[in-house]
Parts: structure tokens; C-alpha cells; sequence
């Protein structure tokens, strides 16, 4: 375990337990146990979801009873969180760490297929590890707050860090950008609170220049849907009444996870200067030949390529719901079981090798 | 509760049951090494590293000197001279059988460290290997390595297209395209690789003392010939700068063997996949001078 990621964990949740309680928006709690059992609630303790004492110190007071389904849908949750990172994270590190070590010998095509790799390993890090964390609670009755809400389906940059790592969006948004003044004032007032609360969570994961640009472009990415008051425009989830998208929902999520990919280059780069570097060689003639990374074979792509669609296909049909293998109460339970013994088995057979989760590093 | 705990155990049940079932498929395509810490103890070995590995062929060594022989070469990484190989080989040799014949390949690569105090073993390359960990070499499926050690993801056990192929007394046999340009691009990136490594590796005291260890353990067991495989010119040049002196150092090694004949002399008149590693055809032809050779010395 990170010890610097543990002190964030006992930092950020009792100091929102102690603003809440200052605020007078909770009671302080007289049973030590219980305000302990939250503080370190070993599902969330190495690496979030950042629960508040709002939802879940009451939990711990509160009688539990066992229910099946929560507790099925619990080991759904996990096995679905370590398809995330097993399979779609660690099959795209194999690719994504070749291709930003040695990004001066590829090809734009090459470099752009790595940063949309990148995208998807830090969504099956970050969101694998929160489903599972999620599910492990729910398998002891404990229920916490969704985490990630299927950001990739965003349609515009304001909507993805609404779905983002919900848990932390909202810690900045409630101690940080709200007693700022929000969105409140003027325009001066606006973007200084917008520039305050990217840049910090840049700093939030590090203190590298790598994670203040990438703050910064996001920042620059929001602030005109901020200022136009378009920021709000997509609050529901894409296609709500189809099963399917409409050209426009296409074009706009196509266009969101395109942006928030050059963004995550500057997350993953070692430094500054190779991040520019790496966003130059995407833009050059290259960008239109055959992507090629050395050493992954065309199975091996091939089969990264088919788990990355299968999660998307997943998702895009769980969209609605808490997680993608959150099934209607009518699904007949063997067959929802043979679902998670087929998860399992691919877990097995296609687990790329063992990466540490990189939301360890935060 | 009880039907979660039910279904729950049933389900774990069935994925142990299917992992067993993939574990079974583990032959000798899966990798380069599994199937070596399958087989039962073994009487008569070809040791040393990836080299002798696919260099030497124990069916032709069979055929001349009329003896079973097991290869029980791994790579550089894994099978350097030193405690961890001299473990295994105890563990892998049938200790219960006298008159043996073992042969082992030596180099300058094999008796050399990456280590910043060449002789420190307790950073020694091997330490992190499979051979170090894995204790059992003589278990058949050997779960411990396929849990702990086997490279890449499980589906290859079922679905495996390698053009290396590991038969069951060892040989590993590998099938590259044999154009004269892949040969030549591949030698030349495999001797560039061997000459940056000259700036890591250094001649190893240690390891050297455990190269006599093991040929003394051995010779309680049977006759112990040390071979010099041939390689490429070019690599030949690479391995006279790591040791300028590897013919003198080694001396006291073939002192207390049976033998030692080294084909380093006839380096051109084989063919190589890579510039280290001879073809199939030329392996069956080393193979079938070696046991010549032995032949005459019995």
C-alpha cells in the first residue's frame, strides 16, 4: 500500500467530516467505534471512492440484514471492477508503456492509438478499482456512492467531470469551489474559481508540472461551456428514451473522449517537455499511416481491441444503471451467474500481467 | 444467507474446476521452461543456458552413446552457474543411478556477473528467477510455476502459435524463418545487444567456484564433459573481449572434469538463428559430434 495515499485518505475524510459537522450539516457522532470503522472502512482506505460521513457513518449505527441480492450484485460489481483492471487496464499498459517510453521511433497514428490506450487503462484503473471497492462494501451491506458514471459517454467536457470520479469531483466542488463563490459572480469570479479547483486537482495527484497542464487544459476545456452557461446543458444520460445514440450524441461524445485523451497525455507523460513533444509527433503526416507498436502481436491487438469494445458495449448498456452488470431483479439468477463465471474465466484466461493499479500512486 | 454461501461456493467451485481444466492444457508450446519442472528425476543431463538449450539435441545424443539424456538448460537470466542451477540440478538428478554422463556447456556469459561486485551472489541475476523460487522441478502440473512464474497471460496455455517448441526430454526446438536477411537482421540485433551488455557483465570468482562445485557433485553421479558451444565470428569477437583469458580461467575446471572440447575453433562451419543459438540442422550436427567425441572417450 501507498503510505502518502493512505495519509490522503485519513486527511480528506475526517476533514470533510469535521467542515460538515462545523457547518452544521451533521451531527458530530459520540461513538467512537463507529467514527474509526469510517475513518479507516477498508474498501475505500487505499484508494477511495472518498465517502462522506453523510452517507456512511449513519451505516455503521444502523442494523444490517443480509440480503441476497445485494450481496450477488456486490460480487458482480468486483468481478466487473476486475475485468476493468485485469483485463482492459493491464492489456493496455502493455501497449501504452511501450508507446510513451519510446514515443520518438512511432508514428502519429501510433502515438494517438496510445493516448486512447491510455484513456481507457487509467478508466479501468481508477473505476476497475472503485467497483471493486464498492462491491466489496455492499457484500457486508454497506452501501457507498458510485464513483464513476460512465465518463466516456460524456458529450461534453463539463458532463465527463460530472461522471469522473464522482467521489472527488464533489469533495472540490463542496470544500473548495462552492465556499469560493461557484459559479456565482461575475466572470472574473468564475474562471479564477474554475483555474483554482483544476489546478489544485492537478496537484492532487502529484506535484509535477505534468499534472498542472493537465489541470490547466482541462480548466481551458471547461470555462467556455462555464461562461456560455452550456455547462449544464447535459445533465441526464445520453440516449435516456433510444437504445442507441443519435448522430449528434456520437459526434459529441466522440469528440469529448478525443479531447480528454490529449489531455491524459500530459497525465501520463514523465515530463513537460515530453508530453509537447509527444503531442508533436502525433500532429504530422504519420498520423495517417498504419499504427505499429514493437512487440505486441496482431492477436495480442486484436484481442486488447475486442475486450476494450466489449467493455464499451457493456457500459453503453448499463449506462442507466449503478454498474454495468447491475441486472433488473427479473433476470433469472443462473443465468446471471453463468455471466459471472464467463467474466471469470476471462479474467483467467486474458489477464494482462500484473500492473500496480496507478490510482495507488495518488 | 445460506443459498448466497450455496451459490457462491458452487460458483468458486466451477472456476477452480475450469482453471484446473486450462492448467492441463500446459505442454510444450506453452513456454520455454514449464515442462522442464514436469518431468520425473533424470539420469543423464545437458546443462548451461539458452545456448545448449536448443543447441543440443538429447535423441541424437541417444542415438550415438545408446543413453537416455534430459536437457536441463534454461537461459542466461535463469541458468548461470552459480547456488541457484547447482539446486536445481540436485533436485532434477537421480541421484539413486551411478555412471551418468553430464554435459555441460560452458562461456564467458555463464561464469560472469551483472552485479556491481561481480562476486556478490546475494544480487545475482538468477535470484529473481523461476529456478530460484522454484523449489519442486520434478512435479507434474507444477502449479507453483504456472501461478507464480508463467509469462503472459493464461489463454496462451490453450491458444499458443510460439515458434518455439519444448519437447518432452527438454530440447527446445525453434522454428524462425530461415531467410538469409531475417538471420543476418537478427544476428546483427542480437550481437549489438551482446556488446552493450560487455559494459555489465564481469567475470564472477563465485560463480566459477560454483562451475567446480558442480562438477564435483556431478562426478560422484558419472563422467562430466565440458563443452564450448560454437556461435557467430562476430559474437566469438564479443565474448574474446569479455574474457580475453576465458581459456586459461578455465583450466581448473576442466582439471577436475572428464573433458572438454571446445567447437568454438570450427565457429563458421554452423549455421545460427540469431548468431547465438544453431539451427536445428546444425544443432543435430554438434549433437552428433558431441556424442562422437564422448563416444571415444568412454
Amino acid at each position: 500500500m501507498n503510505n502518502g495515499l493512505r495519509k490522503k485518505q485519513f486527511l480528506e475524510v475526517p476533514l470533510s467530516y469535521s467542515i460538515d459537522v462545523y457547518k452544521r450539516k451533521f451531527k458530530p457522532t459520540r461513538d467512537i467505534v463507529s467514527f474509526f470503522a469510517f475513518v479507516s472502512f477498508f474498501p475505500q482506505l487505499v484508494a477511495g471512492p472518498i465517502e462522506r460521513a453523510t452517507n456512511l457513518l449513519p451505516q455503521f449505527s444502523a442494523k444490517r440484514t443480509f440480503e441476497y441480492n445485494n450481496a450477488f450484485d456486490g460480487v458482480k460489481q468486483i468481478l466487473w471492477g476486475l475485468f476493468k483492471k485485469v483485463v482492459i487496464a493491464d492489456n493496455c499498459a502493455l501497449i501504452v508503456n511501450q508507446v510513451f517510453d519510446n514515443y520518438t521511433n512511432y508514428s502519429g497514428s501510433t502515438l494517438l492509438l496510445g493516448a486512447f490506450f491510455f484513456a481507457f487503462q487509467i478508466y479501468g484503473d481508477f473505476s476497475g478499482y472503485s467497483d471493486i471497492a464498492i462491491g466489496t462494501a455492499r457484500l457486508f451491506g454497506f452501501e457507498l456512492k458510485q464513483n464513476f458514471a460512465y465518463p466516456y459517454f460524456s458529450r461534453d467536457i463539463a458532463e465527463f467531470w460530472r461522471r469522473w470520479h464522482i467521489s472527488l469531483s464533489t469533495w472540490f466542488r463542496d470544500y473548495l469551489y462552492i465556499p469560493l463563490g461557484g459559479s456565482r459572480g461575475g466572470s472574473w469570479v468564475k474562471t479564477r474559481n474554475t483555474f483554482v479547483i483544476f489546478l489544485i486537482s492537478g496537484l492532487w495527484h502529484g506535484a509535477n508540472w505534468t499534472f498542472i497542464v493537465w489541470g490547466i487544459f482541462n480548466a481551458l476545456l471547461f470555462l467556455p461551456l462555464l461562461l456560455t452557461k452550456r455547462n449544464r446543458k447535459n445533465l441526464d444520460v445520453v440516449a435516456t428514451q433510444s437504445m442507441f445514440p443519435n448522430f449528434r450524441d456520437v459526434i459529441s461524445m466522440a469528440s469529448t473522449f478525443v479531447l480528454t485523451s490529449l489531455g491524459w497525455i500530459f497525465f501520463r507523460a514523465e515530463s513537460l517537455p515530453k508530453a509537447f513533444s509527444y503531442l508533436n509527433n502525433i500532429f504530422t503526416r504519420s498520423l495517417f499511416s498504419k499504427p505499429y507498436v514493437f512487440g505486441i502481436g496482431e492477436t495480442q491487438a486484436l484481442l486488447i481491441i475486442i475486450f476494450i469494445s466489449v467493455l464499451i458495449i457493456t457500459e453503453w448498456f448499463g449506462r442507466r444503471k449503478l454498474h454495468a452488470l447491475h441486472f433488473d431483479k427479473k433476470q433469472n439468477v443462473f443465468i446471471q451467474w453463468i455471466v459471472c463465471f464467463t467474466i471469470a474465466i476471462i479474467i483467467f484466461l486474458f489477464g494482462g500481467k500484473q500492473q500496480d493499479f496507478i490510482y495507488f500512486q495518488f | 444467507m445460506k443459498k448466497f454461501v450455496l451459490h457462491t461456493s458452487l460458483f468458486i467451485l466451477c472456476v477452480t474446476a475450469s482453471i484446473l481444466t486450462i492448467f492441463s492444457f500446459a505442454d510444450g508450446s506453452s513456454d520455454e521452461f514449464y515442462l522442464k519442472l514436469t518431468t520425473p528425476k533424470q539420469e543423464n543431463l545437458i546443462l548451461g543456458t539458452s545456448k545448449a538449450a536448443q543447441g543440443l539435441q538429447p535423441k541424437v545424443l541417444e542415438n550415438v552413446l545408446d543413453k537416455k539424456f534430459y536437457n536441463f538448460a534454461f537461459s542466461l537470466l535463469a541458468s548461470p552457474y552459480g547456488k541457484t542451477y547447482l539446486t536445481s540440478i540436485k533436485n532434477k538428478l537421480d541421484r539413486s543411478t551411478k555412471g551418468n554422463i553430464f554435459i555441460l556447456t560452458i562461456d564467458p556469459w555463464s561464469i560472469c556477473s551483472l552485479t556491481q561486485n561481480s562476486n556478490d551472489s546475494s544480487y545475482f541475476r538468477e535470484n529473481k528467477s523461476f529456478l530460484y523460487s522454484v523449489r519442486n522441478v520434478n512435479t507434474s502440473p507444477n502449479f507453483y510455476y504456472l501461478i507464480h512464474h508463467f509469462q503472459g497471460s493464461y489463454y496462451k496455455l490453450i491458444f499458443n502459435k510460439s515458434p518455439a517448441f519444448l519437447h518432452n526430454d527438454g530440447w527446445l526446438e525453434v522454428e524462425l524463418v530461415a531467410d538469409n536477411k531475417d538471420v543476418e537482421r537478427r544476428t546483427e540485433f542480437t550481437v549489438d545487444d551482446y556488446r552493450e551488455k560487455l559494459a555489465s557483465y564481469r567475470y564472477s570468482d563465485v560463480r566459477f567456484e560454483y562451475l567446480k562445485k558442480t562438477i564435483d557433485y556431478l562426478n560422484i553421479y558419472g563422467k562430466v564433459y565440458l563443452v564450448r558451444l560454437p556461435v557467430h565470428p562476430a559474437l566469438m569477437e564479443v565474448e574474446n573481449t569479455l574474457m580475453p583469458n576465458f581459456d586459461s580461467v578455465i583450466q581448473k575446471a576442466i582439471e577436475i572434469s572428464d573433458g572438454y572440447i571446445d567447437f568454438s575453433a570450427s565457429n563458421s562451419e554452423y549455421k545460427y538463428i540469431d548468431g547465438v543459438h544453431l539451427n536445428k540442422e546444425s544443432g543435430e550436427k554438434l549433437s552428433s559430434a558431441l556424442g562422437y567425441w564422448i563416444k571415444s572417450r568412454e
